[in-house]
């Protein structure tokens, strides 16, 4: 409530300092242009919206299925975790919207997979490092008492460890959903769309390639509203299954 | 019963452990029987907690042998934490270990018996409440609850109260000594706490800040069949020869 307190205050403080200081709309729209823009564009706005959230939730899908798999197997076997280690410091430290124009190549008829592929490549790694980290922070005594009693690692990964991972993979999912979103956006800017689909990202560089400032907002407005949704909702569902599990939020589910 | 006719249940002789050459455990020699009480009392780091993982399985020997005459689901274990489960009630945490390990389970018997323990350790009014509607000795009641589940013939008891303050602690050192005095349950409990190991023990094994057992005393020797107290001279008189032990081996004692 407080937040929205802030910002309708901001938007106000906005619009009246664009009226009082006669801010000229091709640099500074006010809200009632931006409004006006989104209102007028909507059918535009609304397909390219369809575009960029089919692959920003796709590229997500594929994140937490890939990342949880990964991060498991990475867990549950050394091998695994050896071998995947180059390519996750490589996911770290490689700007992946730069591989961009190679998955142009390699996808040269399917622009849609080239920027899901992309998006992908931004999102994943925060899945893979929560779900790895998650699966050590089961209670060590627990793990101990379990050993002693012979109990299998499948019966441990099940009972202990998966439940004890699950706040660190849904935190893991918040923020591979905000970058889920970051990766389609800045995908189609470097690669363009090449099809008949449209993203939001064409629309941004339409608007500001056309000095059509008010339309730029109105775009961003979408993509902001888009990534507060998938952020927020995916808060919602951490908390929940936190309050389930009775554990605090940002904090870890060991043992009490 | 005489020592002669007690059964032997763990034997260890000229014990090491080495963790990365360095030594932990040296020349450790003890031989536990059925219904012994014994207390392994050593400054913090000096290897007590390591032979407790020794005598449960859960470590090898580097050097030395170690005899066990009893399977893994005869024994069970108290950590320092209470280790529940946040997402489990009190009874579903104290029934995890016997429904994981056992092929076939008479559920119905297992709550009845579940239900009986809770009831000793003044737990049977919580049994549908979760870890977090509970103080800290209550945590450890139902921690101490789990590990009878097992119905283990031996508790290994790993500084259990430590984390306690201490009306709580003496509240559960004096259900535990009842405990003793109605079954014939054997205990090794670490501490570094005199008088808890004075209490609860009939055996006290003081290790030196190297990880060697620098003497055996038994708590008879000193209290000539006079049933113990936290008031007994006796307790002030062992305190006093532990610490000369201690400052003869070159430890620097503060509060110990």
């Amino acid at each position: 409530m407080r937040s929205l307190l802030v910002v309708l205050t901001f938007l106000v403080l906005w619009q009246v300092a664009c009226s009082v200081f006669s801010i000229p709309a091709w640099f500074l729209p006010a809200p009632s242009a931006v409004l006006q823009a989104l209102a007028q564009d909507f059918g535009l706005l609304a397909s390219s919206f369809l575009f960029t959230a089919k692959v920003t939730l796709g590229a997500f899908f594929l994140a937490v299925l890939f990342g949880f798999f990964i991060g498991l197997f990475s867990y549950l076997s050394r091998f695994v975790k050896d071998g995947v280690l180059p390519f996750t410091i490589l996911l770290q430290t490689t700007p992946v919207v730069s591989i961009a124009p190679l998955l142009i190549v390699w996808f040269r008829n399917n622009a849609f997979a080239a920027l899901l592929v992309c998006a992908w490549l931004v999102c994943v790694y925060p899945m893979i490092s929560s779900t790895y980290a998650g699966l050590g922070k089961a209670d060590n005594n627990l793990k101990r008492l379990f050993r002693l009693y012979r109990i299998s690692p499948w019966q441990s990964l099940w009972h202990l460890e998966l439940p004890s991972a699950l706040p660190f993979i849904l935190n893991g999912m918040r923020i591979s959903g905000g970058l889920a979103l970051v990766g389609a956006v800045g995908a189609e800017f470097v690669a363009g769309t090449g099809g008949r689909e449209l993203g939001l990202a064409y629309r941004l560089l339409m608007a500001a390639y056309n000095q059509e400032t008010p339309r730029l907002f109105a775009a961003l407005c979408v993509v902001s509203v888009f990534g507060i949704m998938i952020h927020q909702l995916l808060a919602v569902l951490e908390s929940y299954v936190l309050r389930r599990l009775r554990v605090p939020t940002h904090e870890s589910a060991s043992a009490t | 019963m005489t020592n002669a006719a007690k059964k032997t249940l763990i034997h260890c002789e000229r014990l090491g452990i080495q963790f990365n050459g360095i030594a932990v455990l040296q020349d450790i020699n003890l031989t536990l029987s059925q219904g012994d009480r014994i207390a392994l009392l050593g400054p913090s780091g000096c290897g007590k907690s390591t032979l407790l993982n020794v005598l449960a399985g859960l470590l090898e020997a580097s050097s030395g042998t170690v005899e066990r005459y009893l399977q893994p689901a005869e024994m069970s274990f108290v950590f320092q934490d209470a280790s529940l489960l946040p997402w489990k009630t009190v009874l579903q945490n104290i029934t995890m270990i016997p429904e994981l390990i056992a092929e076939k389970i008479n559920s119905a018997e297992l709550y009845q018996r579940a239900e009986s323990i809770l009831l000793q350790v003044g737990l049977r009014d919580k049994l549908n409440a979760y870890p977090d509607q509970l103080s800290g000795g209550m945590k450890m009641r139902a921690a101490l609850a789990r590990a009878l589940l097992v119905a283990p013939q031996l508790l290994l008891l790993d500084e259990p109260f430590s984390a306690l303050d201490d009306p709580t602690r003496e509240r559960l050192q004096d259900d535990l000594r009842a405990m003793h005095a109605s079954s014939s349950l054997t205990t090794v409990l670490v501490t570094h706490n005199m008088e808890e190991a004075f209490l609860l023990a009939d055996r006290i094994f003081v290790f030196s800040h190297d990880g060697r057992i620098l003497r055996e005393f038994q708590v008879a020797e000193y209290t000539s069949g006079e049933v113990v107290t936290r008031e007994s001279a006796a307790l002030s008189q062992m305190r006093s020869d532990v610490r000369t032990l201690w400052q003869t081996d070159g430890l620097e004692l503060h509060n110990a």
